[in-house]
């Protein structure tokens, strides 16, 4: 691994646009939030069932 | 199925923490339950199986989010840290059950106190070394972390737990962005915790009951933390995790020695 490794590279990059910009939320974001939900339907669904 | 309402929003208090922080979802929230007078079997396992599927999530929403970003083909540096900081838990894990298996104990009383003083004086440093920073204490050292992740790992292997606060600091030490380190330590839980659970169904096939009952309402409130954390992580500025999370580690640090010897 480099000493001078890149993680965080992005995280640093937003954390000088101002907090408007980082507040944004992508159309990708609100698609996956909405699969996660949809996943704790069915999981909650399972534990109905299995519990 | 019964969801518990104070079980939801303690998980959900705790894991966003957890999330923003690196640290204190077993350290905080299994004291409170014990108080609750729920038993390690309803404990344990639930919080095991729940801290998988919330790490999982978290992990996705961090990338999503930017707080860091994994990549498997090629492996980059996140990933890899993340990786070798699951095998020193995974470790940890195995060495426990083999200490367990042939009952060998260690002074508990001593052994936590061991960590909760660590965790203090990390917290400590931590605070010290955003202070000093002036002074550049600390540069990128690799070789840093993975003495910190095993540290973490025999820390937690020999039943003195403290994870979470060790890697996190130790990542921090390293010279990883706290906001990346943080979310780094979500993705090593999860794998952590999956190998937990194979642990107790190795148990259980033993003949040792499981209670599932605390899952819906753990899960519940961690689900929903770890769909939140990782956007308040990318909003709030990383000025302010600098701070928290070594004022954060050292309460815990703290709270683990009051209930050693107060509560």
């Amino acid at each position: 691994m480099p000493i001078d490794w890149e993680i965080g590279k992005e995280a640093r990059e937003l954390d000088e646009m101002p907090i408007i910009e980082r507040a944004k939320v992508e159309k990708s974001s609100i698609l996956k939030l909405s699969i996660a939900l949809l996943f704790y339907t069915l999981m909650m669904i399972l534990f109905y069932f299995l519990l | 199925m019964k969801l518990i309402l104070i079980i939801i929003l303690l998980a959900f208090l705790f894991e966003s923490i957890d999330s923003m922080a690196g640290m204190g979802f077993g350290t905080a929230l299994s004291p409170l339950l014990f108080l609750l007078g729920y038993s390690p079997l309803q404990i344990v396992p639930a919080i095991l199986i729940s801290e998988t599927i919330t790490g999982i999530t978290d992990t996705i929403f961090d990338h999503e989010f930017k707080n860091v970003r994994y990549s498997f083909h090629p492996l980059n540096d996140a990933t890899k840290i993340a990786l070798i900081m699951a095998f020193f838990g995974c470790l940890a894990i195995f060495v426990s059950i083999f200490l367990g298996y042939y009952a060998i104990k260690f002074p508990n009383l001593l052994i936590k106190t061991y960590v909760a003083i660590l965790v203090i004086f990390m917290g400590i440093s931590g605070f010290l070394r955003v202070k000093l920073r002036k002074i550049e204490f600390s540069k990128s050292n690799p070789k840093v972390l993975i003495c910190f992740s095993a540290l973490a790992g025999f820390n937690k292997g020999i039943g003195g737990g403290g994870y979470g606060p060790v890697i996190t600091m130790g990542q921090i030490f390293s010279g990883i962005y706290e906001k990346s380190a943080t979310a780094i330590v979500s993705f090593t839980e999860s794998i952590v915790s999956f190998v937990g659970i194979l642990t107790f169904f190795l148990i259980s096939y033993a003949g040792i009951a499981i209670d599932l009952v605390l899952l819906p309402s753990l899960f519940t409130g961690g689900f929903f933390a770890a769909l939140l954390a990782p956007y308040l992580v990318r909003v709030i500025p990383n000025k302010i995790w600098k701070y928290f999370i070594p004022i954060y580690a050292f309460g815990i640090g703290l709270f683990s020695i009051l209930q050693l010897f107060i509560l």
